[in-house]
């Protein structure tokens, strides 16, 4: 049943699955990274090396670069990267250490005790300068047409190291521009300054391997395997390792500049993973969806589905105002109007899984002054692996069911109920659920409450519809898979009527009998401090304001 | 009867029996009981609005006054109505956005103001001693025209309020000229933004000495023919003279400084009290007049013009060859064929556009001598690419905070020769 | 030169002066809030100091640290050509200060200009009122975190006709409603 906890302690789900025949959710493990970070933990072994006049005690096993992120140097690289095994061919981080001949690699070489590093002596700053230099000698001069222009690390590399004028004065090698790889990607070969990162992403994250590279020396480039596709699930984190513009995300491409955008942190609402995400917006427009690093639930990844779900935030589909029958109406008419039409009757609640944690709460409190049989709705089921996509395609089903308690109804019984005219009442959490058309059949004639945030089918079915604001225009918090709470913050100020679910339940339930009820604010700082949640406790502390960052001035990519 | 010639008599006297003054006629017996009933009945304080839609309250300023008969007892100025949120909008632009913003703060002088933001934000990168030498001299002649421009708007404007309005055409005739130099030079006549960091946009054009000296000469033509118009007449001479005065200590402790300053006998003047640029090099003087009245504003002023066109003049014999910005690709852009041609070149004009000048973090406070007086530019960095902080110190901002003191006690025709002779320019003093 | 002012008010008024600093060649000072007018009255009268002129008073806001506003006053000496930068911490939940009217009058109209734009009070200001915005405004425009193109709210005059649904329609539809 859908109370019991599973022996690994994760929280229940809804356990049916549609007739998809799936298996059941795999044990699920956040991907780990290969680099060891660099902090000692404590009372365990360390090793002090001295980097440019500083002493740093680091955990044994950590390279260079880690010791040296440690002390605030952040030295340049292309092929290096935290989630990614060592491959030391881009040859841009080399430092000097002192014993040792040669520069070398401050990525793969591993920390030992006593080792004295430089890492701007002029041999480094001199082959720090030749590097980039051949790195550039055949970069094509896109970056007015490229879509990582402003994020891109060629760049950033190039103003804070090396901003030599130009020694080449022959044509550069010409390879392919625009090349359609897969069903995201498009590669653009001659951007591509062949870090491998990609090469290596494949292999390692998704286990895939469709990227190789081909040919050598000048003509090198890389390329998909003849007769294959880049189509795994997780095919758009290369476009986030790739450190230029050759690998780029069709959805994305030309769409806007990078600079114009702001970020916000949130999470994602693709599945009951909850990644961590910026959502990267523009006034009121979405645009796209990265992964932020956690290493405890997503590691340094996201997938594909994920990335998709800012299509939702669509502002032109947006409920801005209350209607009751169709006409647009006051916030507080159509509330005092619902508390009217639910008020003595036989009501069913129907909970959200898609819901934050405080709409959801907030809910419950309403079931309880209408003594209603309780249910839990959600989006159904889908295709899920065990590196980071749940087959629960819900944010919040521990959530909602946490905050329904012992309920077993869901979508199959609702729609039987509801046809039988159990019910002459129905209080809907979030319109966005899908609900078959018998159960939609079965609103008409009773009095149906829909809390919905943008248009949908059955928010048009229900007699009275509620402005909601959607899960990036509030402060909230939802719980994945594994028991954590997760952060929702506001990337869009919520317009006309749109109101946080939890508030708009608030309303309802002091229409119906005015008693003290949290704000969702409140129940959000409760909740954060109940999980420990710093950060989430310090937004719900100060005044609401949405204020994304704008990513020009923020320098956090590229 | 009254003929012409009893009338002519009458007016001739000064002092007639009754004690009555001059040009006061006998009036018939009704309009003598008429003018006897008006002398007794009351006069309230009146309270009269003056703008901000007025002729002559240039710069959008508004002066509530309060008056009793033609006598100001309070006024209250208002200023604000060109505020357009400077400050505001400098700290979400990259550094290098920001020069137009600057031109447009003091609009009839904008080189002064490129000049000085410019100077501030090379104070907090360090860069102040490596803009090369040929950019200062352009920078000083620029500014020197400008100031030239400033000044004589400031005076044929207020005389075209009193009615000459001769002079201010001949002060425009002389202004277009100006223009016309700094049109060739910019490519605008009066919001240039022709100053960068690190040094200017671009060169001199080929024949800009010869223009320039050809200008200056006429520019010396009309600033003497408005002197001849206007110095030796009765009226300009009576509206100016011991209208309006400061004395030196109130116009310090209102923060007055340029002309408005120097008429007090305040001999303070940023280029000769604390040289930038290259100031010292110049031989001019420092112009000082005596009593602090609109009078003595109106000479500052015009004697002024004379030094900024010897400093003009001395600045083209001086002025050396070289490069006029630094270089610095961090600083300043790559020339475009070097844009448009190499990837280095593409990836440097990129960032610094987009992600502007990288200033390292802290706080400076640069000031020149702009038209009005010191204009300071107090920026604040955070070590990202646009300003945390640009605050513009306005010197008719402090000058017309005196505006109440001077109009209060003098008749309402007496608002418009002072107001314009403080030269409240409203870009710069609502910002 | 403007670094023998700096010792010379540090020396006089120690308790008040918390820290002080030289950078890029400007002498500045943090002096502490209660005593902020001891210590513009010492820089004034005293005659090896003589700040005769007030050259400018602003205020930086310093979102997210804790005291929030830094009001700096930039003080001139014209006989002694040095220059004098203090500032005072000013939190958030108290933002008032003495004023300096009584000391210069440059202050006036200086201190009206950093209330109607960032909401410092001054205590015993003869005439605290906006300058810049016009008087209805709402808030205080400069502060971080009001938005850089923020909605106001129209005002209108009572005596007004109300205006038909065509013109209601055209004013809510236009002008950019984004916010940054």
């Amino acid at each position: 049943m859908a109370n019991e906890t599973t022996p690994n302690g994760t929280p229940p789900g809804p356990t049916h699955t549609l007739g998809m025949g799936l298996p059941a959710r795999a044990e699920f493990k956040p991907p780990q990274a290969p680099n060891l970070t660099a902090d000692p933990v404590a009372g365990a072994e360390t090793v002090t090396l001295n980097i440019d006049g500083e002493d740093v005690s680091v955990r044994p096993g950590t390279n260079v670069l880690e010791a040296a992120k440690l002390v605030g140097k952040d030295i340049c690289h292309f092929c290096y990267h935290t989630g990614l095994s060592i491959a030391a061919s881009c040859r841009q981080c080399l430092v000097q250490i002192e014993k040792m001949p040669k520069l070398q690699p401050s990525c793969q070489v591993a920390v030992r005790d006593g080792m004295v590093v430089h890492t701007n002596s002029d041999e480094v700053l001199t082959a720090r300068r030749s590097l980039l230099e051949f790195t550039l000698k055949n970069h094509p001069i896109d970056c007015p047409i490229c879509d990582k222009a402003g994020e891109c690390t060629l760049q950033r590399h190039y103003m804070d190291h090396d901003h030599q004028p130009t020694r080449v004065d022959v044509a550069k090698i010409r390879k392919a521009k625009h090349k359609d790889i897969g069903r995201e990607i498009v590669l653009d070969a001659e951007r591509c300054i062949l870090c491998s990162r990609c090469v290596r992403f494949c292999e390692e994250v998704p286990g895939t391997s469709e990227l190789t590279m081909t040919f050598r020396g000048d003509h090198q480039e890389i390329d998909i395997h003849p007769g294959h596709r880049l189509d795994n699930p997780y095919s758009l984190n290369t476009v986030d390792v790739c450190p230029v513009g050759a690998l780029t995300d069709k959805d994305f491409r030309f769409a806007i500049r990078t600079w114009q955008l702001s970020k916000t942190d949130t999470t994602c609402q693709g599945c009951g993973t909850g990644c961590a995400v910026e959502l990267h917006t523009r006034h009121e427009q979405a645009y796209r969806v990265v992964p932020r690093e956690d290493a405890e639930v997503n590691g340094h990844w996201m997938c594909d589905e994920g990335r998709r779900t800012y299509k939702s935030l669509d502002p032109s589909k947006r409920i801005m105002h209350a209607t009751v029958d169709g006409e647009q109406v006051e916030l507080q008419d159509a509330v005092t109007a619902a508390a009217e039409a639910l008020t003595g009757k036989k009501v069913a609640v129907v909970f959200s899984a898609t819901a934050t944690n405080e709409a959801n709460l907030a809910f419950a409190e309403l079931a309880d002054v209408l003594d209603a049989e309780r249910f839990v709705l959600g989006r159904p089921m889908g295709p899920g692996d065990d590196i980071l996509r749940d087959t629960d395609k819900n944010a919040n089903s521990a959530g909602a069911h946490a905050a329904a308690g012992d309920v077993s109804k869901h979508e199959g019984e609702l729609a039987l109920e509801l046809a039988g005219r159990a019910y002459e009442a129905v209080i809907i959490l979030d319109g966005t659920g899908e609900l078959s058309e018998v159960s939609v059949g079965g609103l008409r004639g009773i009095a149906s409450v829909c809390l919905a945030d943008h248009e949908t089918s059955l928010a048009s079915a229900c007699k009275i519809v509620l402005p909601a604001a959607s899960w990036a225009e509030i402060l909230g918090s939802t719980t994945n898979r594994q028991g954590r709470l997760r952060m929702l913050q506001p990337a869009f100020r919520a317009e006309g009527d749109r109101t946080h679910r939890a508030d708009l339940v608030r309303s309802l339930l002091m229409a119906l009998g005015g008693r003290k009820v949290p704000t969702a604010r409140e129940r959000t700082a409760a909740l954060a401090e109940e999980h420990g949640h710093r950060e989430l406790l310090a937004r719900s502390q100060q005044q609401p304001t949405a204020h994304p960052t704008l990513l020009r001035w923020a320098h956090t990519r590229g | 009867m009254a003929t012409k010639s009893s009338i002519a008599e009458t007016l001739a006297q000064t002092y007639d029996a009754k004690g009555r003054q001059a040009g006061e006629i006998a009036l018939s017996p009704s309009m003598q009981a008429f003018a006897d009933l008006a002398e007794r009945l009351p006069t309230d304080e009146v309270i009269v609005n003056m703008g901000p839609s007025h002729p002559a309250m240039h710069g959008t300023v508004r002066v509530v006054l309060r008056i009793d008969g033609e006598t100001i007892t309070d006024a209250d100025v208002q200023v604000g109505y060109l505020h357009r949120g400077f400050e505001k909008e400098c700290e979400s632009s990259a550094w290098q956005q920001i020069f137009p913003y600057v031109d447009r703060l003091n609009y009839v002088s904008p080189m002064l103001n490129n000049t000085g933001f410019a100077m501030a934000v090379e104070k907090l990168l360090g860069i102040g001693s490596q803009v090369p030498e040929r950019a200062e001299y352009i920078r000083v002649i620029a500014g020197e025209l400008a100031r030239v421009a400033d000044h004589l708007t400031c005076v044929t404007a207020s005389l075209a309020e009193l009615g000459g309005l001769t002079a201010f055409f001949y002060g425009n005739r002389a202004r277009e000229h100006i223009w016309e130099l700094l049109e060739d030079l910019s490519g605008a006549r009066l919001t240039h933004s022709y100053a960068r960091i690190g040094g200017v946009a671009w060169d001199l054009t080929a024949d800009f000495e010869d223009k320039t000296k050809d200008k200056v000469a006429k520019v010396r033509g009309f600033i003497s023919d408005i002197r001849k118009l206007v110095e030796r007449n009765r009226i300009f001479l009576d509206r100016m003279e011991g209208i309006g005065a400061i004395s030196a200590d109130d116009a310090i402790s209102y923060g007055m400084t340029g002309p408005c300053l120097r008429a007090t006998g305040v001999d303070y003047d940023v280029r000769r009290a604390h040289p930038y640029s290259v100031y010292d090099h110049f031989d001019f003087d420092v112009v000082v007049a005596d009593g602090g009245d609109n009078l003595a504003r109106y000479l500052v002023r015009m004697e002024e013009m004379e030094q900024s066109l010897q400093i003009v003049e001395q600045a083209l014999v001086q002025i050396p060859p070289g490069a006029v910005i630094i270089d610095d690709p961090i600083i300043a852009l790559p020339s475009k064929r070097e844009v448009y041609n190499s990837i280095e070149g593409m990836i440097a004009h990129f960032k610094l556009i987009m992600d502007g000048i990288r200033v390292p973090p802290g706080e400076a406070y640069a000031y020149t001598e702009g038209g009005n007086g010191e204009l300071g530019f107090y920026v604040v960095s955070d070590g990202t690419g646009r300003p945390y902080k640009c605050r513009c110190r306005p010197p008719s901002f402090y000058t017309t905070a005196a505006m109440r003191q001077l109009i209060v006690g003098a008749n309402i025709a007496d608002v418009v020769p002072i107001f314009g002779s403080l030269n409240m320019i409203g870009g710069e003093c609502d910002r | 030169m403007s670094k023998r002012a700096l010792d010379i008010v540090a020396g006089k008024a120690p308790e008040a002066i918390l820290e002080t600093a030289s950078y890029l060649g400007d002498e500045m000072a943090l002096v502490e809030r209660s005593r902020i007018l001891e210590v513009l009255q010492l820089c004034k009268d005293d005659p090896e100091l003589d700040f005769r002129m007030l050259t400018d008073l602003t205020v930086v806001d310093w979102l997210g640290t804790d005291p929030r506003f830094e009001v700096v006053y930039l003080l001139y000496s014209l006989q002694h050509k040095h220059r004098l930068r203090l500032k005072v911490a000013v939190p958030e939940d108290d933002p008032v200060i003495d004023s300096a009217t009584s000391l210069w009058m440059a202050a006036n109209w200086a201190e009206r200009e950093a209330w109607d734009l960032y909401g410092i009070k001054f205590r015993g200001h003869p005439d605290l009122r906006r300058i810049l915005m016009y008087d209805e405004f709402v808030g205080h425009p400069l502060r971080k975190d009001y938005p850089q193109n923020g909605r106001q709210p129209l005002l209108r005059r009572p005596d007004a006709t109300p205006t038909d649904d065509e013109t209601t329609r055209l004013l809510e539809t236009s002008h950019d409603r984004r916010v940054e």
